[in-house]
Parts: structure tokens; C-alpha cells; sequence
């Protein structure tokens, strides 16, 4: 998986909790044009049994369009940066006043933004504004950018 | 002839196979999901070979393709094996070690019939984490090798991270284990390959509604025949809808009431973005990815949507993430539980009866009747199970002091049982009226219902009488008591009542087999038995007097027999148990024949003014009207009339007890919460005076001592003096000459007398009794039991030995007792349900500390057996192990997963109990 493919899987993960961990495999099946997960009959017994809420993969599909249009405008540009300035400073907060910048200047990136704030407050059924956006996506670039953190939990 | 052998050859060979190829493969306790979709199944099974015989019998095409199609491809679906492979990959490390613990917990021995468990990682289009039973007591969890690399993924950066893997490792191969326990592998691939295979019946069935509008002539038995099995293949669907999820729920709940707290707290973690609402669980988010780790091959074809709407995915991901959090699921439903073994039982009763009827159909005649032994079994062998099955849950299931008896709860499943049971057989007899091939005429059809009805009454009953109070598993009791108290009896009634019965109702020309007089006598005889076993245990002297034959009422190790006004006692701990079983055995021999021989001469009396029929009628409803009897003998029982003393029973005090000396080890506020409980409660004043022993009640002595060490165990010390006459008094009429012996005119008992020598001591009553006396009596008595009695029983030892220590003796030699724990049998057979912290007292009393290192690994694996099992049914052997190893003082790593379970139990035992107290 390419770094920008993981970063968008990593942001539909922070948006959509529950597809932490399955949202690089359910992307590039979105990509190939595959259907997220098939429900199947169990054949035998076994530990995989249970279905995916489809509220949760229908919101996946409706936000990977606005992922990669904030992700082309302006996001990845401030992640370098942040990348780049992690030596001096590597705080989250920093992260946030980076996007927010980049949200400002950025009519298309505001659009994604609210397009990603609508599709989540439908599925969460409660608002979430564009500053929580912001900061998902500063938590899910964080998480990218430090590879480490997960090591260190082992 | 052909069609004559072809309907024998169909049917015999379908019910044939369907016989023999039932997975019936140990280890697995059968829960009432499983029991209730096999019982539909084989109905479903069952009617498809009464539809064999009626398309011979027709001739018809149509069917005969139907039915052929549905079998062979039910046949091939359950005989299909996913696995290509077992590839030679290495098994991940968290799942090696979680292997290696559970195999070192079974310590070599067969615990929940596991001998052998195994790991493999395979290939093929299987579940990711599967389990097999390939051979009986033979498990292998099976790994599909993506789901190796899934793991391995999960352990490097980005991942899960190892630890949170680990736990999930552990918690997957637990759920695994908890299907094959819960019987999952025996029914799973049955119910799944006959109920996708019934799809052709849908098919069939329109097939012949389009044939019925076409061809107005055409004959309506295809389309009676497919309706009638689509009805009962529609309700089974249902029926395996809630199993499908009802079967992940409770491994989930298994697994997770047996993991570690620490990796229950790593599953359970959440995490994410959201405020307001919850965030999902590492364990749900793992398990989706695990669920999108599958391949998701091609587009869904048609078929896959119709076998996914008989055999759904089960229950939601989050759903069942959420529920596994909570530790204290799996509550009993009964009553559900009844309305579907109901149903069930009678599917399959009606189909059984269609299916015996088409078979031999050829011979008698088509739509002739059964024979009455045949209506008789079924509503016997099929209803009595059932029913016992479903009231036997509600009682023990939960440990509950609010409604110690459950006497309504069980009457309302024997209700609801035999309600839907009744609409059930009602509904597939309209269609086989409608079949002119095997229908149960009016009368046959009533006396269906009203056996039914008796055996569902006469099963509640017992199951309240009788009780169940394990938590299922392979455990056997030792003592064995069974052998003395139930399997003779059981023995008795089958080899000695039955044809006694039969060669008694020739001899008497009394009727004949067919007449089913012998099963009248048989039943007649038996109620006899047991009115005159609940009047020799009467409080009323008359009625002790009458009683010819009984069972006494002495539990263990003394059981008592009546024979001919004469009775016999077996002590278990100074006889073999062959030979106690050979005694049981042999008043069973004695007793049932007098009862059977005088009730057949008084029935053949009574022939010279009745007719056959009124004969059979007077004694079958006889022995219906003889039980009812019990109901106004008075017993000892009657003085528990208060909700608040019902609490006394012998297993309840010693409950509270265990588990407040467990709560203690475990959470110090809760065992404040339920000793300020327990206080209140002792302050009743009748309680000691329902507790008191008499020369025919000595087991008593073992509840009176309990509440007594209570008393002081909740600081209620002022009790004592209140209750020191009425103690006094009664232990005078069973001590004397020192001693408490087994019974009037027996030998002296340790057991009893080390019991009523703790209880002087403890009242603090030596000046009273010989008390010195009645020490050297316990020494000489120790002595001998060391030397001849039996190794399978240490409670009397224990007992006998603390109470010399706390006297300040030294008892016989330690070397002895040493050899004696040694040898006790639950080291060399650890299946035995015998106290471990029993024998962990006697090791450190008499400071075996290499006894005490044997006993570590033996504790830990059964407190991890019995967390596999059932904890909140077989309370008293959860809190032995808990206080087994606060004896052995070990750090334990399952401690903390019991520990949990006792300190819910003392939890909602203290609530329960305040509202007992405060009514």
C-alpha cells in the first residue's frame, strides 16, 4: 500500500472507529471495485461468525471521495511539513494548527471537510463539526507518522 | 411384496443412518439451543421418510425425486469437509502458548472430556478459526494459514500491537473450545446441511402449487405432502435463525468468563474519536478485520441469498462485542426454552408416530393405527427427557435465595411446554388427515395428549424433588454416591419392575402385553414405593410405623434401606463401594417385587367385578392419585415453611458459608455487605430449632454446626447462649456411650460423632457431655478409619483432625494421614468432584508440604475447569476452588477470573437475601 493510500486508510479509521484495523483491506477492495464484505453462510463452526453493520460500510464508501479531495488539497502538504519539523516539535496541536491553516486557505479542502463532517454526523446521528474532522485527521496522520507508537505497545 | 419392502427398506434405512451418523462425540454438554434444533431436525429427517413411503406407495415421481434430491444433498453438505489441507506452517506464537497453558490446565487428564487438544493451521475455503472433533475427546483448533499472516500483521507496528493479540488469541481458541463444550460441533453441521437442503422442498412445493392450477385432476397428495414439510422446514428456519446467534453468544460468554481479567481489560479497552457516543471495543474492531480478512470472492449469486435467508450470518459484530463484556450473561430462559422444546418434541413425536405408521402401513393397512405401546413410548421417551431437560435448567441455573424453591417457575414451563407441544402435534395431524396415509384416529390421538400431559406433570414434579445442581462436565461425585442412591434404583426399575411387572400380569391373567395392563401395574408399583418411602421418613410415628419398604433419609455417607419393617444402614466411609451398591441392589430386588406381587393379586381380585378396561384405567390413574399422597405426608420439610427458613437447607447454609469465607479472600466490602446480611438473618429465632437433630435426622448435625460457626463468622456471638438449651438437648438424644452412632443400634460414626463433638465444643457445652470421653472415641475412631476405611471421602478425617489439633492431641500418627491424603482418590483420578480445599486444610494440619506442591497443579486446573463449565450453577465447587488456593496460598492466574464470579455471586446473593430478610 502506497503512503497516501495508507494515510486515507488511516483517516477513514479514525472517522469510522469500528474499521480501525480493516480499513486498508476495505479500501483497496473499494478501489478494485469489489464489494467491501460479502455476507456468507457460516459452513462450519468457527470464530468469524457475525455481520458488519452496513450503516458502517456505506458510510465508508460515501467518505473515501471526500478523504482524497482533502488529502489533495492541502493535507499532505502540511503533513510534510509537520513531518519535516518533527525534531523540534512533534505535538499534536502543532499538527492541528497546520491543517487548520491549510483549511483556511483552501476553499476545495473546506468542502471535503464538510462533506466529511455531514457523512459522519449522519452516522453517528450527532453533530460533528469541522474542527473534530481537523482533528481526526491530525490523530490519524500522527498515527502514520509514527510508526513507532504501535511498535511500543508491544 | 415390492412396494412392500421398498417403504420397509426406506424407511428403516433413513432413521438407520440418521442413527448412526448423529455426531455424537464427546466432549460437549448439550445446551437447550442445540437440543431444541436437533430435536426439529430429526423431525424434519423423520417426515421426509414418511414421504418416501407415501410416494412408493402412490407412485409418485415427484416425490420420490424430492425426497431423494433433499437426503443425498443433505448427506453430501454434512459429510463435506472445507479443509483442502493441513499445511506444515508454523502455528503463531500466541496461539502456541495459549495451546501449551490450556494443555498443561488439563494435566493430562480427560477434564470436559478433552484428552488430546491440537492446533493446525490449514488450507481451503474453512473458517478462519475453526474446531474439530475428529475422534472422540480428540480437539483440534483449526487456523486457516491468511489468518496465521493476519496475526503475525497484527504484531507489527500499525497493528494491534502483541500484547492486545495475545489476548485475543487466547480468547479466540476459548470461544473455540467453548463450541465444542457447548455441543455446537455435534449439531451445527446436522441442522445447516438438512435445513439447506430442505430448499428443495420450496421448489417442490411450487412446483406442485402450479401443477394443483394447471391439472385440476392431478392428485393433492404432492402438494399436502411439500406443504406439510415446508410448514415444519419454515418453523425450524426460524428456529436455527436464533441458534446461529444463540450459539456465538454463549462461547463468547464462556470464553470471556474464563479469560484473564487483564486480557478481558485489553479486549474491552476503547478507543476513537467519538464523545458523546461509545466507542467500539478492540475486540470488535479486531473482529471485523478478521471478518474482512475472508476473501470476498465474485458477486453473491442467487443461491448464496437463499442459503443465507435459511442460515444467516448470526448475530451483528458490535453486538456480540458488547454482549461478551458482560461476564453475567447466559441466563437461563426457561420458559423460551420450554415453549421451543415443546414445539419441538412434538414435531417430532407426530412425525416418529407418521413414520412408524407408513413403515408398517404395507402389513396393517394404510391409515391404520399404531399400536398403543407405540403411542406410549413416544409420549414418554420424547416429552419425559424433554421436559425433565427444561425444568431441570430453571432451578440450579442461578444460584437464588429470593425464590429458593422455584416451584412456580417450574410449573409454568411444564405449562408452556405442554401448550405449545399440544398445538404442535394438533397442527401436523390436520395435514396428516389430509394425507389418508397415517393418521392418528380421535381417541389414539386424545390419549397421545393426555400421556403427554401426565408425563410433563409427573417430570416438573421430579425435577423439583430430584434436582440438578452440577454444572454439567464429566465430573463424578465421590463419595460415589450414585452408586448406592441412584443406580440401583434405576437398575431396579428396569430389570426387575418391568418384567416383573409383565411376567405378573400373565401369571395373573391380569391382561396381556398388548393390553398394557403390565405398564399400569408397573406404574401402580412404583408409586407405591415412594408413598411408602415418604412415610417412613414421616414426622408422624403412625405413619412410620406402616411403611413396609423405603429408601431412608439419610444423605451421605450413610444411606439407610426398610426392608420389611427392619432397618439397614451402609456407612461409605467404613464399606466398600461395591459392596454398598450390591446392598442398594439388593433391596431393590427385595422390595419392588412385593409391591408388584400384592398390587397384582389385589388387581386380579378386583377383575371379578371390573372389566379390562376399568382395571387398567383404576390402576393406571391409581398410581397418579397414590403419588399425589406425598403432597400431604407430613416431613421435616414443613417447619421451612417461611421464605426466610427455606433458606436453611442443608446446601444453602453450607453455600453461605463457603462464600463468605471465599468473599473474604476475594473483596473485603462485599463480604462486610453479605456478613451484615447474613447477621439479620440469623437473628430469626426459629432458625436453630429447624436445624436441630434427632435420632432419625443426624445429618442435621453437619447444617447445625454451619450455622453455629456463622453465627460467629458474622460476630452474632450472642446468639450462642440463646441457643444452647435447645442444642443441648437435642445432641443428648443422639449421643451415647460417647458417641454418635451411625443409627439406633449401629455402629459409632466418625463423621456424626466428630460433627456433634465440634458442635459441644464450639457451644462451649464440655462441661455437659464426656467430652474427654468422646475425644479418645473420635482418636480410636480416626485410627481405624485410616487403617480400613475408604480413600474416596475426607471430610469426616478433616473434621476429626482439626478438632483433636484445635484439643490440643496430636491424633494418630502423621505419617498415617499423610498416607492417606496421598492415596485420597481425587490424586490418582482427578475427575472426582471431591473437596480440594479439604484436603488442602489436611495437608497443612498436618504439614505435608510435599502434598501441598501435588496439589497446586490439581487446584488450578479444576478451578479452571469449573470456570469452563458452569460457575453460577456449581457454586460450591467455584468457591472450593477459590478457597483451595487462598489455602495454598499461590498466586494463581485464573484467581482473578473467579474471583470475579464469587464476588458477583456474594453481590447479588447479599440483595436477594436483604429482601428475604426484610419482607
Amino acid at each position: 500500500m502506497t503512503g497516501e493510500k495508507a494515510i486515507i486508510a488511516a483517516i477513514l479509521g479514525e472517522l469510522i472507529p469500528e474499521l480501525k484495523y480493516a480499513a486498508p483491506r476495505l479500501l483497496e477492495r473499494f478501489d478494485r471495485g469489489d464489494a467491501l464484505i460479502h455476507a456468507t453462510p457460516p459452513k462450519d463452526v468457527g470464530f468469524e461468525g457475525g455481520a458488519v453493520d452496513s450503516v458502517l460500510l456505506e458510510c465508508f464508501k460515501a467518505l473515501v471521495p471526500y478523504v482524497q479531495m482533502v488529502l489533495g488539497w492541502g493535507v499532505i502538504g502540511a503533513f510534510n511539513i509537520w513531518q519535516a519539523s518533527k525534531r523540534d516539535s512533534r505535538h499534536h496541536a502543532e499538527l492541528v494548527a497546520l491543517l487548520t491553516a491549510q483549511l483556511d486557505q483552501s476553499v476545495k479542502m473546506q468542502q471535503g471537510v464538510a462533506g466529511l463532517s455531514r457523512t459522519v454526523s449522519r452516522m453517528d446521528k450527532e453533530p460533528f463539526s469541522t474542527m473534530q474532522v481537523v482533528e481526526s485527521i491530525a490523530a490519524a496522520l500522527e498515527r502514520v507518522g509514527r510508526p513507532e507508537d504501535s511498535r511500543s505497545r508491544m | 411384496m415390492t412396494q412392500k419392502v421398498l417403504i420397509f427398506v426406506a424407511i428403516a434405512g433413513i432413521v438407520t443412518a440418521f442413527a448412526a451418523n448423529r455426531p455424537e462425540r464427546r466432549p460437549g454438554n448439550l445446551t437447550p439451543i442445540q437440543l431444541i434444533s436437533a430435536l426439529g431436525v430429526w423431525a424434519l429427517t423423520l417426515a421426509n421418510a414418511s414421504a418416501m413411503a407415501i410416494a412408493i406407495r402412490d407412485g409418485s415421481l415427484f416425490l420420490f425425486c424430492t425426497v431423494a434430491l433433499t437426503l443425498a444433498t443433505a448427506l453430501i453438505l454434512f459429510v463435506h469437509d472445507d479443509v483442502t489441507e493441513i499445511s506444515d506452517r508454523q502455528m503463531p506464537g500466541p496461539v502456541k502458548v495459549v495451546i501449551d497453558d490450556v494443555r498443561q490446565l488439563l494435566g493430562e487428564a480427560p477434564r470436559l472430556g478433552m484428552d488430546i487438544l491440537d492446533a493446525v493451521v490449514v488450507t481451503g475455503n474453512c473458517p478462519g478459526i475453526g474446531v474439530s472433533v475428529p475422534q472422540q475427546g480428540r480437539v483440534v483448533v483449526r487456523l486457516r494459514w491468511d489468518v496465521v499472516q493476519w496475526l503475525e500483521r497484527h504484531q507489527q507496528a500499525g497493528g494491534a500491537g502483541a500484547s492486545v493479540v495475545a489476548s485475543f488469541a487466547r480468547f479466540t481458541v476459548l470461544h473455540e473450545l467453548a463450541h465444542v463444550l457447548n455441543g455446537d460441533h455435534r449439531t451445527f453441521r446436522f441442522v445447516r446441511s438438512v435445513l439447506i437442503a430442505h430448499l428443495f422442498w420450496c421448489a417442490a412445493l411450487l412446483a406442485a402449487c402450479s401443477r394443483s392450477v394447471i391439472d385440476r385432476e392431478a392428485s393433492a397428495t404432492p402438494l399436502v405432502v411439500a406443504t406439510s414439510i415446508v410448514v415444519m422446514f419454515g418453523a425450524q428456519s426460524l428456529v436455527a435463525r436464533r441458534f446461529i446467534s444463540e450459539r456465538e453468544r454463549l462461547a463468547d460468554w464462556r470464553a470471556m468468563q474464563t479469560l484473564d481479567p487483564a486480557d478481558a481489560a485489553r479486549l474491552l479497552e476503547r478507543g476513537g474519536r467519538r464523545r458523546a457516543t461509545t466507542n467500539p471495543t478492540e475486540l470488535e474492531k479486531l473482529m471485523i478485520d478478521l471478518k474482512a480478512q475472508a476473501p470476498a470472492d465474485g458477486s453473491r449469486g442467487p443461491f448464496t441469498r437463499l442459503m443465507l435467508f435459511v442460515w444467516p450470518e448470526g448475530d451483528a459484530v458490535h453486538r456480540r462485542a458488547e454482549m461478551a463484556a458482560d461476564r453475567a450473561a447466559g441466563e437461563p430462559q426457561a420458559v423460551r426454552w420450554a415453549a421451543l422444546m415443546g414445539m419441538q418434541s412434538g414435531l417430532l413425536s407426530m412425525s416418529l408416530m407418521q413414520a412408524a405408521m407408513c413403515a408398517s402401513a404395507p402389513w396393517i393397512g394404510w391409515g391404520r393405527v399404531v399400536p398403543e405401546p407405540v403411542i406410549m413410548a413416544v409420549a414418554l421417551w420424547i416429552s419425559g427427557p424433554a421436559v425433565t431437560f427444561c425444568a431441570s435448567w430453571v432451578d440450579p441455573g442461578r444460584m437464588s435465595v429470593r425464590a429458593p424453591q422455584r416451584r412456580g417457575l417450574r410449573t409454568l414451563v411444564g405449562t408452556v411446554f405442554f401448550c405449545t407441544f399440544a398445538t404442535s402435534v394438533v397442527v401436523l395431524r390436520l395435514f396428516h388427515i389430509h394425507l389418508e396415509a397415517a393418521v392418528l384416529p380421535p381417541l389414539h390421538f386424545a390419549l397421545l395428549l393426555l400421556l403427554a400431559a401426565a408425563v410433563v406433570i409427573l417430570c416438573t414434579w421430579m425435577t423439583g424433588v430430584l434436582g440438578s445442581r452440577d454444572g454439567g462436565g464429566e465430573l463424578r461425585h465421590a463419595p460415589r454416591s450414585p452408586w448406592v442412591q441412584m443406580y440401583p434404583v434405576l437398575a431396579g426399575l428396569v430389570l426387575v419392575l418391568v418384567p416383573l411387572s409383565i411376567a405378573v400380569t400373565y401369571w395373573l391373567a391380569i391382561g396381556s402385553f398388548r393390553s398394557g395392563h403390565w405398564f399400569a401395574l408397573s406404574s401402580l408399583s412404583f408409586s407405591a414405593f415412594t408413598v411408602s418411602t415418604a412415610m417412613a421418613r414421616s414426622t408422624s410415628a403412625a405413619l412410620r410405623v406402616i411403611a413396609p419398604m423405603a429408601l431412608l433419609d439419610t444423605p451421605s455417607p450413610v444411606y439407610g434401606f426398610r426392608i420389611f419393617w427392619r432397618d439397614f444402614y451402609v456407612d461409605l466411609s467404613r464399606v466398600s463401594l461395591a459392596r454398598a451398591a450390591a446392598m442398594s441392589m439388593a433391596f431393590q430386588v427385595v422390595g419392588i417385587p412385593f409391591f408388584v406381587l400384592i398390587l397384582g393379586l389385589i388387581v386380579q381380585q378386583s377383575r371379578a367385578v371390573l372389566s379390562a378396561e376399568a382395571s387398567y384405567n383404576v390402576m393406571f390413574f391409581g398410581s397418579f392419585a397414590a403419588m399425589m399422597l406425598i403432597v400431604i405426608i407430613p416431613d421435616r420439610y414443613g417447619a421451612f415453611g417461611d421464605p426466610s427458613l427455606r433458606l436453611a437447607d442443608a446446601n444453602r447454609i453450607k453455600l453461605f458459608e463457603k462464600l463468605l469465607a471465599a468473599i473474604h479472600v476475594v473483596n473485603p466490602r462485599t463480604a462486610e455487605r453479605l456478613k451484615n446480611v447474613l447477621s439479620q438473618w440469623l437473628r430469626n429465632d426459629r432458625l436453630v430449632h429447624v436445624l436441630l437433630p434427632d435420632a432419625r435426622s443426624l445429618w442435621m448435625l453437619e447444617p447445625l454446626l454451619i450455622l453455629v460457626r456463622l453465627a460467629r463468622a458474622t460476630g452474632e456471638t450472642a446468639l450462642l447462649p440463646r441457643w444452647r438449651d435447645p442444642i443441648e438437648r437435642s445432641l443428648r438424644q443422639v449421643v451415647s456411650n460417647a458417641a454418635v452412632a451411625v443409627a439406633a443400634g449401629q455402629p459409632p460414626s466418625l463423621h456424626w460423632t466428630a460433627l456433634a463433638v465440634t458442635i459441644i465444643d464450639e457451644m462451649g457445652l464440655h462441661q455437659t457431655f464426656p467430652f474427654e470421653r468422646m475425644l479418645d472415641r473420635i482418636e480410636t475412631l480416626l485410627g481405624e478409619r485410616l487403617t480400613h476405611g475408604m480413600d474416596n471421602l475426607v471430610a469426616d478425617i478433616v473434621l476429626a483432625t482439626r478438632l483433636l489439633r484445635r484439643c490440643g492431641r496430636t491424633g494418630p500418627e502423621a505419617q498415617s494421614i499423610h498416607r492417606f491424603a496421598r492415596s485420597a482418590s481425587i490424586v490418582s483420578r482427578p475427575l472426582l468432584r471431591q473437596s480440594l480445599a479439604e484436603l488442602c486444610e489436611l495437608a497443612e494440619l498436618t504439614g505435608d508440604e510435599e502434598f501441598r506442591v501435588k496439589l497446586r497443579p490439581i487446584v488450578r486446573s479444576r478451578a479452571w475447569e469449573v470456570l469452563q463449565l458452569n460457575p453460577r450453577k456449581d457454586v460450591l465447587l467455584l468457591l472450593d476452588c477459590c478457597l483451595a488456593l487462598a489455602r495454598l496460598g499461590e498466586p494463581e492466574p485464573h484467581e482473578g477470573a473467579a474471583a470475579l464470579v464469587v464476588d458477583e455471586l456474594a453481590n447479588r446473593m447479599a440483595g436477594e437475601l436483604t429482601m428475604v430478610v426484610n419482607r
